[in-house]
C-alpha cells in the first residue's frame, strides 16, 4: 500500500516507489524475505501468547509487530505511527478493490486506534465470558478490528502486514485459528464494502473469515 | 450462510494447548512452515496483483506440498 504525501492517489502497492519496497543495502527480494521471516516469527509466538492469557490491543502493541517485522529494514519508519515530519502531516493513500482512500489523519491517528482497540477489547471480554456467543461472534470481533485499522493506515507502509497479525491475534485470544487468505482478490473486494458498504458492511468479509476458520474445525 | 458451532470457540473454557492454521482447508499445528505460509500470503495479498499473486501462490502451495 502506498503512501504519497499529498500527491494525488496513484493505485499501486508493489512499486519501486513504495516506501517499504527495497531496503537500504538489500535487494527487493531480500526485502521480502526478511519480512516475511520476521512475519512468520511473530505469528509462531501467538501460541505463547493465547497461553498466557487474552491478548489487549492497544496501538502499542499494534506499534510492536510492525516494529518487529519491519524494524531491520526500516528503522526509521518500522513500528512508528504517521505523525508530522518538518511541520507537514504524514497523509496515507492507498488503494482497495480499485478505490482510493486516504487514511485517518494524524492529529486524530492514536486516538482512532485507541477506540478501535478498546471496542475488541470490550467485545472479546464480553464473549469470553458469555454463554451465548457464537463462533461467528469471536470472527466479527476480529475481522472489524482487522477492517477498521487497515482504514486508519497507520504506517507509512506495511500496513496490511502488521494488521494480519493483529487479526490473527485476536482470533487466537477468542480461541480460533489462524487463517490465511488463499483467494486474495475476494479478500480485496470484501475489505473495500467493508470500507464503503452499508447495512452491516462488515458482515461479507466476516462470513468469508469465518469460512476460513471453520471449515475444518475439529470438535 | 454461516453454520454456527460453538464446539471449541470462543465458549470453550480456553484450555486450548496449541495454535492451529487453517490453509488450503486443513487444520494444521502452526509450525514453522505454517506461519511462513501464511506470511508469504500476507506479502502477496499486499502486492495488490491478483494474477501475479495467484501465480506466486500456487507456486507456494507446490513448494510447500514438496515438504510436507
Amino acid at each position: 500500500m502506498s503512501p504519497s504525501h499529498g500527491a494525488p492517489f496513484r493505485g499501486f502497492r508493489d512499486d519501486p516507489e513504495s516506501p517499504f519496497f527495497c531496503a537500504a543495502g538489500r535487494t527487493p527480494e531480500e526485502t521480502w524475505d526478511i519480512s516475511v521471516n520476521r512475519f512468520a516469527d511473530i505469528l509462531e509466538t501467538l501460541e505463547a501468547l493465547a497461553a498466557a492469557g487474552p491478548i489487549e490491543m492497544s496501538p502499542g502493541l499494534l506499534c510492536s509487530w510492525h516494529r518487529e517485522i519491519f524494524g531491520e529494514l526500516f528503522p526509521d519508519r518500522a513500528g512508528r505511527l504517521r505523525g508530522f515530519r518538518d511541520g507537514q502531516a504524514e497523509h496515507v493513500y492507498f488503494g482497495v478493490h480499485d478505490r482510493g482512500y486516504r487514511g485517518t489523519t494524524p492529529r486524530e491517528l492514536r486516538r482512532r486506534l485507541e477506540k478501535i482497540c478498546t471496542e475488541f477489547n470490550t467485545t472479546a471480554a464480553a464473549i469470553r465470558v458469555s454463554d451465548t456467543a457464537e463462533r461467528v461472534d469471536a470472527v466479527a470481533a476480529a475481522t472489524r478490528l482487522h477492517a477498521k485499522v487497515l482504514r486508519a493506515h497507520p504506517f507509512v507502509d506495511g500496513n496490511l502486514r502488521g494488521t494480519t497479525v493483529a487479526l490473527n491475534a485476536g482470533l487466537v485470544t477468542l480461541d480460533l485459528d489462524v487463517v490465511a487468505f488463499k483467494d486474495l482478490a475476494l479478500h480485496d473486494e470484501l475489505l473495500g464494502i467493508a470500507f464503503v458498504g452499508r447495512n452491516d458492511p462488515y458482515r461479507p468479509l466476516t462470513e468469508h473469515i469465518a469460512e476460513l476458520v471453520g471449515a475444518t474445525r475439529t470438535p | 450462510m454461516i453454520e454456527h458451532t460453538n464446539n471449541g470457540g470462543p465458549t470453550s473454557n480456553g484450555t486450548r494447548k496449541r495454535v492451529h492454521a487453517v490453509i488450503n482447508g486443513k487444520r494444521v499445528p502452526l509450525d514453522r512452515a505454517a506461519a511462513l505460509y501464511i506470511a508469504q500470503q500476507t506479502h502477496l495479498l499486499a502486492l495488490g496483483d491478483p494474477k501475479r499473486a495467484a501465480e506466486m501462490v500456487a507456486e507456494a502451495e507446490r513448494e510447500r506440498a514438496s515438504v510436507a
